[in-house]
């Protein structure tokens, strides 16, 4: 979501007590006087609070002069129905499920902090400064899946990349499996459905030394939300699986299918992390494409040649030299 | 040698994987260390042009030669730790863009204390530092490729 940062616990509490009142209506209205007089502020107050209850996947009638009603209600998580048939038994041991969170990425690395096992998951319905590269956002309304898991690997830090090539293939994998939409992976760990980003991933590291303390695995996968609560900028380049597959997903069992696929994938991963590698590059769209990748300090243009065993893409260039980069925008050219 | 092509000879040195360089010219020493600091050979006479157009804050100091902490260039004592990349990746001084550097050299940083990231395929490693002390030198520039195992900062513990 992009609104109101710093906001704070007032405006959530404010927010739940509308919610709370229309549900507790039921199919009768409430005026905006009402609600602004049973709540102690302003009608603005109350439209404004309407309106971030709307982002978030609420149906709210509005009608002149008699004032708003719940129409329909965003489907939502719950744990029991999550662990209904999960069998994993590393992903989801421990699952914390917010309704709203900044970012569940910083929250799963604050519980790895103060030493929740391995495995643990944070799930929220929204989030209100969820995370991309290097301060960049994600937008996060209702309808989607926002998660992230707490890995403590026995392997040393060096090794840790390849664990985001990991969570790729393991998210493409699900993807395909749950709704059917075929999930490509563009380098490092987008993944695409007909070209356009449905999942992104970032991953954060807390290592001394050569040792890992934990690693935060942060999955975001647009599922069913309404595209249009997205900047046309992003629009233009985003899909979910909803639009792809023309039907709504049961995001339930598409998480169900991502832990499972995690726990699996992470199994491989431990065993030969060669064929994570592999595998990565059976669903991948990167190679053998010309590609423009940007954030280093210069632009590189050429054609994506492989990865190497860390994971890194290798790039031939024009002049006929090959660069390994470790990081990066990867955009993918179309042929000339 | 003149400020011009002191500041050309600095540009082409941050296009370079060169980390240090030493020209002597007309009697004249310059060092250059990337991502730390800038030298003067302290035998040298001192260079007629203001110490600010040159980018280090030790440039101003270097005018008096005798402080330890003014010469870089001098072998890191056996106490300075050096603080090394756990991965191959990219190296950030700040958590975005438009977000000032975590540390600036000079600055006492406290063990824990985040000190950069190393990005590698969008895992985030928030690099920590192991003790309590003073940032002596940057060894990397903002953006930059880093290997396994190099140094990134010498921190004078306190």
């Amino acid at each position: 979501m992009t609104c109101c940062t710093g906001s704070g616990f007032l405006e959530i509490m404010y927010k739940e007590r509308i919610l709370k009142l229309l549900r507790a209506s039921g199919t009768d209205y409430l005026s905006g006087a009402q609600l602004a007089s049973t709540m102690g502020i302003s009608r603005t107050m109350v439209w404004k609070h309407i309106k971030a209850l709307e982002r978030e996947g609420f149906g709210i009638e509005a009608v002149p002069s008699r004032g708003y009603r719940i129409i329909t209600v965003p489907d939502l998580f719950r744990a029991d129905d999550i662990r209904r048939g999960l069998g994993t038994r590393i992903f989801g041991r421990e699952i914390h499920l917010l309704p709203e969170v900044a970012s569940t990425n910083t929250l799963a690395m604050e519980l790895a902090a103060r030493g929740a096992p391995e495995g643990t998951v944070v799930l929220a319905e929204a989030q209100t400064a969820g995370k991309g590269r290097l301060g960049r956002k994600w937008i996060s309304p209702r309808g989607n899946i926002y998660v992230s898991a707490v890995l403590r690997p026995p392997v040393p830090a060096y090794k840790a990349p390849l664990l985001t090539l990991m969570a790729a293939v393991a998210t493409a994998a699900a993807i395909r499996g749950a709704g059917g939409a075929p999930a490509l992976i563009k380098w490092p760990n987008d993944i695409l459905v007909a070209g356009r980003k449905v999942s992104g991933l970032l991953t954060e590291m807390s290592a001394e030394a050569d040792r890992i303390r934990h690693i935060v695995l942060g999955i975001g996968i647009d599922v069913n939300m309404d595209p249009d609560l997205l900047p046309d900028e992003i629009r233009a380049i985003t899909t979910t699986l909803a639009g792809e597959t023309g039907q709504a997903i049961d995001r339930t069992e598409l998480l169900r299918q991502l832990l499972r696929s995690l726990e699996h994938w992470y199994r491989v991963f431990l065993d030969d992390e060669r064929r994570v590698l592999k595998e990565w590059e059976s669903f991948n769209c990167t190679l053998g494409k010309r590609v423009a990748v940007s954030g280093q300090r210069e632009l590189l243009e050429g054609l994506a040649e492989g990865i190497d065993r860390e994971g890194r893409l290798v790039i031939r260039l024009d002049n006929g030299e090959a660069r390994t980069v470790a990081a990066g925008d990867v955009t993918i050219l179309k042929k000339i | 040698m003149n400020l011009k092509e002191l500041k050309e000879l600095i540009e082409m040195l941050k296009d370079t994987d060169i980390s240090e360089v030493e020209i002597e010219r007309s009697g004249v020493k310059v060092r250059l260390r990337k991502g730390g600091d800038v030298a003067f050979h302290p035998s040298m006479p001192r260079m007629e042009y203001p110490p600010a157009a040159i980018v280090a804050p030790a440039v101003s100091e270097a005018h008096a030669p005798s402080a330890p902490a003014e010469r870089p260039s001098e072998p890191a004592k056996s106490t300075q730790i050096k603080v090394t990349s756990p991965i191959v990746g990219t190296f950030y001084r700040s958590s975005s863009p438009d977000k000032p550097s975590y540390v600036e050299v000079g600055d006492t940083v406290k063990k824990g204390q985040v000190l950069c990231i190393i990005e590698a395929m969008k895992l985030m490693n928030e690099i920590e530092s192991e003790s309590t002390g003073k940032i002596v030198q940057i060894l990397v520039d903002n953006g930059h490729p880093v290997e396994y195992g190099q140094p990134l900062f010498v921190i004078e513990p306190a």
